[in-house]
């Protein structure tokens, strides 16, 4: 027993926690988007956020965060916010940190004024875009550059990752993005492979680490495939240091076995994918049978009914092919016999060509790829195949080499072989996805329209980038940039780009006057950049630099929070509130939560009075443009939401009575409050004090609303298409690329490495502490904490193998050049025997180089002075580890 | 009265240092100095390809038996009603004779610097206004008010368990009695109320 002075003593040793009120937020430090709360008290006459926790509510994160959730409090508290519009000083140069303090007012005259000045024509703009610009955004970004008429989004991270990886899962599956449409169910998950993948679970996303670490409690079996031996890997079982970019010849294999040896769920395939489709030859290519309508999408497939032995026609759009067009049901066949002819052709089932697509990757090939023994592979898919629930995860950060769509689809393959969706243990889709899947499905049914942010899955990117591919879909007949860059590139017998969404594709060439369009110069002359820092978290930084300081480009405009490298190079920069400032305009679907969930952001602390929320910037240029009347149209149709209340709501922000911020949440309160038959102000009272409502739980929903069983994919044919209709419709357009193979193909990193001991495979990835999806690194206490393990996460990993022969030692200064493009940076070498002895690793994230940035600024090196600007041919995806890179001391 | 302990559980911990940056903010312990009250070893071992890597989080153990508080001279070091083992921080000498006792290294001096820019960062909320030595309290703070420590409760993996190890029914009890959690140095004597799942 300790004394009553001791007990004094230990109570008044107070924790932060201690007396706070506690706001629910969303972190803004990745795209887990966890529900947090915000602890506040006041401190020197302050209302002060003193401490963030996890919601314990939160379907997604479960009350827990990460450091940076943790310590994403300190942005609020940067010594270097930008708390008031900056205007660059006449003379100064871009890149100069030489602007003088401004209103608002002569910050937004300013901006019309040059645009006036320059005859800046809406083509001629382009948005960029960060990860929150896109997250809570969308439907403010979207409407505001169709009702201004400025055709170009280029956004981050689209060619970094999402565009490029989730592709490719996605043309199996028919969703769309993996960070907001898919939670894999770990925790009853038995065996679990990795590839190319640190970021998406262990470095760090809270919603999969809380699922994942019941796994490794529960004892499944975990596979890691990585060159270096990550954080990820750590947790392995086995960890495999694969040749860096071959994982798709693993996959290969995998399939190649589990075909052969019949380890895949047959009922499954032969029910809810394309397997049993009867396809045939042409030219070389495997053409599945089938009817399509005037917009070429599918209206029937036929199969052999395995009961009657006959052929049967299926619908075109369907979740299950056991029922045929009249309506009866039918078993159909994966395998039909030799010589079986249909309608005078001869044909065989898409499963029986991917069975013969795969005879020669067997793991004896792939071992000479992936440098992984043949045995490992073979015993790897055998116990995969035979154990359930068996789960490849799908990958986090496409990119790297142009093969990564294919190997991101391959991987969707082998979850297919095993009928791992909704299921568990196997990919458990969003909530919020299955709502859209059903709404798209009632809406299909009723012949109605669906508005463009309610599409499901696939059927969002499609159609919205597609409206910025279409001159048609513009008064001015100008498509975006990098479309009208990828029309003159085919002009000219190259191949270009068949589907360059929200890409920097072209941009130099757009703002050089270079790029012609209809016999014309296509210019970009100036840029708004919400949330971004393309200095960084482009490829590669000089060709960027190179571009916001071109003569040409007449105005840049930077809504940020602190000032990150690329607000360096604005001319007007304008303040933003962070994420435990501001109140939401809307209600959002709480990420990927298998459970149906709201949620949205309640202001915690005041902002800077001088700050204003995004919602309120954009409307503002709106105005100034004069497209308020069409910007609110187009919101409305894009959202659904009514618009005259969106007329009533922000006609009382134009007469100073509320924020436009305020404005837009009203209307969403509104509506949400319809939809769940209740009021805004309960709504409001309720999301107040739970942060995240769930409207119906994972169980629920998987009674009727499982893909697969219940529902039709948004694939073109509505099932699993293991033989991918969206690639073969590329083939046809395009002729045919391996990078658009339909079938199963491998094409190895286009990398030849000398055999030279200086010369290295390039990789990079993440660690837990940093965030490329915030423009602030400036964090102290993360800094803190990545400078303890200085070695391990800003150091050039090298295995002692070659730093002997090299004499290099870890903390030694030695030069990165790229041997493609001569690239050169200069780094601390980390020489360890985690990673692989003919490749080098680094992190992303490090390298800042603004001074104001007092903690990160020169800590590091910045990625993307060595990744050079190469692209793969679908999406522009960067091939951002395609090189070698020599390394001397 | 409920014996609090604490099982880490080494299998699941993936390195993250959310638990470190919890306890920062919480505990408004001096990052700017690297210094932690809970730190997360990062151990590579063996030769490539068959190397190893593991996350070991530190933290006081709590000792039933704590080597610290028999020697200091000032009384400062005591233990709580709920056995946890803390520092008076105005009458800490600051002499460090307990960071030298102590065979887990959980001490740090919390020095005349540092509650400088406490003041500077946290100002009149300022947790620590003397020179002391600092440790970690198991967030006794935080226990009084019914809450899980606060490196506990943020803990993406679910690595860091706390509970009553008197209760049989309590997770952590469960795990020390199976002999799935064991103590660091057992040899040592200290006794501690923190066990590790390796
Ligand atoms: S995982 Fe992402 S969203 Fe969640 S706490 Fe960490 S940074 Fe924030
Ligand atoms: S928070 Fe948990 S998983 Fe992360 S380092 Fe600490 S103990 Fe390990
Ligand atoms: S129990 Fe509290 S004081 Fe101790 S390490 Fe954890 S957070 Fe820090």
């Amino acid at each position: 027993m300790s004394s009553q002075k001791e007990r004094n003593v230990a109570a008044r040793q107070s924790t932060s926690s201690r007396d706070v009120e506690w706001v629910p937020s969303i972190c803004n430090f990745c795209s887990t988007v966890c529900n947090v709360r915000v602890g506040v008290k006041t401190v020197n006459g302050k209302k002060t956020a003193v401490k963030i926790e996890g919601n314990p509510n939160s379907p997604l994160n479960r009350g827990k965060t990460c450091a940076r959730g943790q310590a994403g409090l300190r942005q609020t508290y940067d010594a270097q916010r930008l708390t008031t519009p900056l205007i660059r000083v006449p003379g100064s140069k871009r890149g100069e940190w030489n602007f003088r303090p401004a209103s608002w007012e002569e910050a937004y005259g300013y901006v019309m004024q040059k645009l006036q000045e320059n005859q800046v024509q809406p083509w001629e703009m382009s948005m960029v875009g960060g990860w929150t610009s896109c997250v809570f955004y969308m439907p403010l970004a979207l409407s505001f550059v169709f009702s201004t008429g400025i055709p170009n989004i280029v956004a981050s991270p689209m060619q970094q990752c999402v565009a490029a990886g989730h592709f490719g899962n996605d043309m199996v599956t028919g969703n769309f993005n993996f960070h907001d449409e898919v939670l894999a169910d770990f925790e009853n998950a038995q065996y679990i492979i990795f590839s190319m993948t640190n970021s998406g679970v262990a470095a760090a996303s809270t919603s999969r680490l809380v699922r994942f670490a019941e796994a490794k409690k529960r004892g499944a079996k975990v596979i890691v495939l990585d060159p270096r031996l990550s954080e990820m890997a750590a947790k392995a079982d086995e960890w495999l240091a694969i040749k860096p970019g071959t994982d798709s010849a693993f996959f290969l294999a995998m399939i190649h076995v589990m075909l052969r040896k019949g380890l895949y769920e047959k009922d499954f395939l032969i029910k809810h994918s394309n397997m049993p489709f009867l396809a045939m030859e042409h030219q070389g290519m495997v053409v599945p049978m089938m009817e399509t309508n005037e917009q070429g999408f599918p209206t029937a497939f036929w199969v052999r009914d395995q009961i009657s032995g006959e052929v049967r026609k299926l619908p075109g759009y369907s979740n299950t092919n056991a029922v045929d067009v009249d309506g009866k049901n039918i078993v159909p066949s994966l395998e039909v016999p030799k010589d079986f002819e249909f309608n005078g052709q001869k044909v065989k089932t898409i499963f029986q060509y991917m069975v013969e697509q795969s005879a020669k990757f067997t793991p004896a090939w792939a071992e000479q790829e992936t440098s992984i023994p043949a045995a490992t592979i073979e015993r790897i898919a055998v116990e995969f195949g035979q154990t359930r629930p068996a789960l490849v995860d799908p990958g986090w950060h496409g990119a790297r080499y142009e093969n990564i769509l294919n190997t991101r689809r391959l991987q969707s393959i082998v979850q297919a072989l095993v009928g791992g969706f909704d299921v568990p243990g196997g990919w458990m889709m969003s909530g919020e996805y299955r709502e859209k899947l059903m709404h798209f499905l009632q809406a299909m049914q009723k012949g109605e329209q669906v508005p463009l942010l309610s599409l499901p899955g696939l059927q969002f990117p499609l159609t919205a980038a597609g409206k910025f591919f279409d001159p048609r879909e513009w008064s001015h007949g100008h498509p975006s940039f990098a479309m009208a860059k990828s029309m003159s590139d085919k002009a000219e017998g190259k191949p270009g780009i068949i589907f360059p969404a929200f890409s920097d594709y072209g941009l130099d060439e757009a703002v050089e006057g270079k790029l012609m369009f209809n016999g014309e110069p296509y210019r970009i002359k100036a840029l708004i950049m919400n949330a971004a820092n393309p200095v960084r978290h482009f490829y590669p930084e000089s060709r960027w630099k190179k571009l916001l300081t071109h003569p040409n480009m007449a105005l840049i405009v930077a809504i940020d929070i602190v000032p990150s490298d690329t607000a360096a190079y604005a001319d007007v920069i304008l303040p933003n509130q962070n994420y435990i400032e501001r109140e939401e305009p809307f209600i959002y679907g709480a990420g990927p939560s298998t459970d149906l969930a709201i949620t949205t952001r309640f202001s915690a602390v005041d902002p800077h009075p001088q700050t204003k929320g995004t919602a309120d910037i954009l409307f503002e240029f709106v105005i100034g443009f004069g497209a308020l009347d069409k910007f609110m149209e187009t919101i409305s149709a894009f959202t659904g939401y009514d618009l005259n209340d969106i007329k009533a709501e922000v006609g009382k922000a134009t007469k100073g009575e509320q924020s436009f911020t305020k404005a837009m949440r009203n209307v969403s309160f509104k509506h949400h409050a319809n939809n769940l038959k209740t009021t805004p102000e309960k709504l409001e009272v309720r999301l107040r004090k739970e942060g995240v409502v769930v409207v119906e739980p994972k169980e629920k929903l998987l009674e009727h609303a499982a893909i697969c069983r219940h529902l039709p994919v948004p694939t073109p044919s509505g099932r699993i298409e293991i033989y991918s209709l969206l690639l073969a419709g590329f083939v046809q357009q395009q002729g045919y690329r391996v990078n658009w193979d339909p079938g199963l193909v491998y094409f190895p990193p286009q990398v030849n490495q000398e055999k030279k001991p200086n010369e290295f495979f390039f990789t990079y990835g993440k660690v837990p502490t940093v965030s490329y999806a915030s423009t602030n690194s400036n964090n102290p206490i993360l800094m803190a904490l990545s400078k303890n393990k200085e070695d391990e996460f800003m150091g050039l990993w090298i295995n002692p193998q070659r730093a002997n022969l090299l004499n290099i030692k870890t903390g030694d200064v030695v030069t990165l050049e790229n041997c493609q493009s001569g690239q050169k940076a200069e780094i601390k070498a980390f020489v360890t025997e985690m990673v692989r002895p003919d490749t080098v690793f680094m992190s992303s994230s490090f390298g800042t180089e603004n001074p104001l940035l007092k903690f990160s600024a020169g800590v590091g090196t910045a990625l993307n002075k060595i990744v050079p600007y190469q692209v793969e041919p679908i999406v522009s995806a960067f091939r951002s580890q395609e090189f070698t890179v020599r390394v001397t001391k | 009265m409920a014996r609090y302990g604490m099982v880490i559980d080494l299998r699941s911990c993936v390195g993250c240092q959310a638990c470190s940056a919890a306890c920062a903010l919480e505990n408004q312990t001096p990052y700017w100095s690297d210094k932690w009250r809970t730190k997360v070893l990062d151990i590579q071992t063996g030769q490539y390809p068959n190397t190893g890597r593991y996350f070991v989080p530190t933290i006081c153990m709590h000792c039933e038996e704590p080597a610290c508080m028999t020697v200091c001279p000032s009384k400062a070091t005591f233990k709580n009603d709920d056995g946890f083992v803390l520092v008076n921080y105005d009458t800490c000498l600051g002499c460090k004779a307990c960071m030298a006792a102590c065979p887990y290294g959980a001490r740090y001096v919390y020095d005349k610097n540092d509650v400088r820019q406490a003041k500077e960062v946290y100002g009149e909320a300022a947790q620590h206004t003397k020179v002391h030595i600092d440790k970690c309290t198991f967030c006794q703070d935080r226990i009084a008010l019914g809450m899980e420590p606060a490196c506990v409760s943020t803990c993406p993996t679910l690595s860091r368990m706390v509970g009553d190890l008197d209760d049989p029914a309590s997770a952590v009890a469960k795990a020390v009695s199976s002999g799935l959690a064991k103590p660091l140095r057992p040899d040592l004597g200290t006794n501690p109320r923190v066990y590790y799942i390796y």
